[in-house]
């Protein structure tokens, strides 16, 4: 007898997705507990307010619930897919706010990228995917991964980012720059 | 594509990405991402080549409530929802049919209100709160496969299992339950912190259409657990039940303890 196929993780985001997408609430609820925690991360780490991560909780959720069908298995992970909607809602929020850095800033730890050890069903699915993103940043000058970095974990922009690295916004704008670029070249090499 | 040379659109898409541009620049890519769809794809590149890092945000649980307003939102009508601003994704994606959230008599998930007023449990509530065996059974009618579209959809054939799928909310947690129909293991995680007494043990059941339970063994209370099957799961969807045991599991072979928690399983294919 052949031995059934239980789904991935992925596999089972991407059903909850296309059920959701045909206005499933069980669906949708389910797809909401194995996932909330993950987009709360995202969205209390950027927002660093626990009320304003909740209402941009919802407003995620709500736009995932009307643009489920959106998703397509070319887009990455559904777990990704879902986290990065957080992100930008976090993101346009921020932008809509006048002053986004503070001064306990400095107290916040970046994740350390060794830790990021995914679990051996997502490393893969993934491919090794982390592992060629952390040795191209562990590739770059250090005030370059910095400002990536935090870039990409707090929000900043670049006149923030600046201020936060204490240099001038054209350095900094060319740290990031350059950064990128050879972020690009070292992960298609 | 608009009069940006390459490697400015592609320098554009990466801090849109990465998160630097002001509120403008911002703007401008997200109208650009709406017209066309070379932009989306350019911003997609980037977007997977950092998908990775996602990895590095710590999971933080959001209060209960969030869940409760959520699902009053979703179910409220227009004007909100039905004002959608032009969106290429959604004008690429298929158009879905949905008639049965359209129908309020018909609808499963109506808001509370009104099923109060019905007397009828609304299934997002009967899903919220773990409801007792009986009360499944009771509310089995509103869970028949006319509310699940996806299973009537024309066309569909049945090549791989039916995926059942269940949450056992418990007081300070729930288990998340899947495995495929004919499966001999399902694959348990952990949600929060279920209450288990110290010298017990949660036990998972699934229940067929003869009412025995068949134990599915013990549940963990932290992380992720595959569990093997004496039993293969059935070709009709089984509730499933956690009861609470003496430690080690139910000395019978049937539960012995108090059935905390139940659900019957969401058949997806």
């Amino acid at each position: 007898m052949q031995m059934p196929h239980v789904p991935s993780e992925a596999e089972v985001l991407a059903r909850l997705l296309r059920a959701t997408a045909e206005r499933d609430l069980r669906s949708f609820r389910l797809l909401y507990d194995s996932t909330a925690s993950h987009l709360m991360g995202v969205l209390v780490r950027m927002l660093r307010q626990r009320d304003r991560a909740e209402e941009a909780l919802q407003d995620c959720y709500l736009r995932i619930w009307n643009k489920a069908e959106s998703y397509e298995p070319a887009k990455g992970h559904p777990l990704a897919w879902m986290m990065t909607i957080a992100r930008h809602r976090a993101l346009d929020l921020l932008r809509a706010q006048r002053e986004h850095l503070s001064l306990d800033d400095e107290e916040r730890p970046l994740p350390v990228l060794s830790d990021l050890a995914p679990s051996p069903e997502d490393e893969a699915e993934t491919g090794g995917e982390l592992h060629r993103l952390e040795d191209c940043l562990e590739a770059l000058p250090g005030e370059q991964k910095q400002a990536l970095l935090l870039a990409y974990y707090e929000g900043y922009t670049h006149p923030e980012l600046a201020s936060r690295l204490s240099s001038p916004l054209g350095t900094v704008k060319s740290w990031v720059r350059r950064g990128l670029l050879r972020l690009r070249e070292c992960l298609e090499a | 594509m608009s009069r940006l040379s390459a490697p400015a659109r592609d320098y554009l898409a990466a801090v849109y990405v990465l998160g630097v541009l002001a509120a403008p620049a911002r703007r401008a890519v997200q109208q650009r991402m709406q017209r066309d769809p070379e932009w989306q794809a350019l911003v997609q590149h980037w977007e997977q080549y950092f998908h990775p890092l996602l990895a590095g945000y710590e999971p933080v649980l959001p209060a209960g409530e969030v869940w409760t307003s959520l699902a009053r939102r979703a179910n409220e009508p227009p004007p909100k929802l039905a004002r959608p601003k032009p969106d290429p994704e959604a004008m690429l994606a298929p158009r879905r049919g949905k008639a049965v959230a359209a129908d309020p008599a018909n609808d499963p998930v109506a808001p509370p209100a009104v099923a109060g007023r019905r007397g009828v449990s609304p299934l997002w509530r009967a899903w919220a709160i773990a409801a007792s065996l009986l009360a499944v059974v009771s509310t089995g009618a509103v869970l028949q496969p006319q509310h699940f579209p996806f299973l009537s959809r024309p066309g569909v054939v049945a090549e791989t299992p039916a995926l059942y799928l269940g949450a056992l909310a418990v007081d300070g947690g729930r288990w998340l339950v899947r495995g495929a129909a004919g499966g001999e293991s399902v694959y348990v995680s952990v949600e929060e912190r279920p209450r288990v007494q110290r010298n017990r043990a949660a036990e998972l059941w699934w229940i067929g259409s003869d009412g025995t339970p068949r134990s599915m063994g013990l549940l963990p209370t932290e992380g992720e657990a595959q569990l093997m099957l004496a039993q293969a799961l059935p070709d009709e969807a089984p509730v499933f039940a956690v009861s609470m045991e003496p430690r080690g599991g139910s000395p019978t072979g049937l539960p012995t303890g108090p059935v905390v928690s139940t659900f019957r399983a969401i058949v997806q294919r």
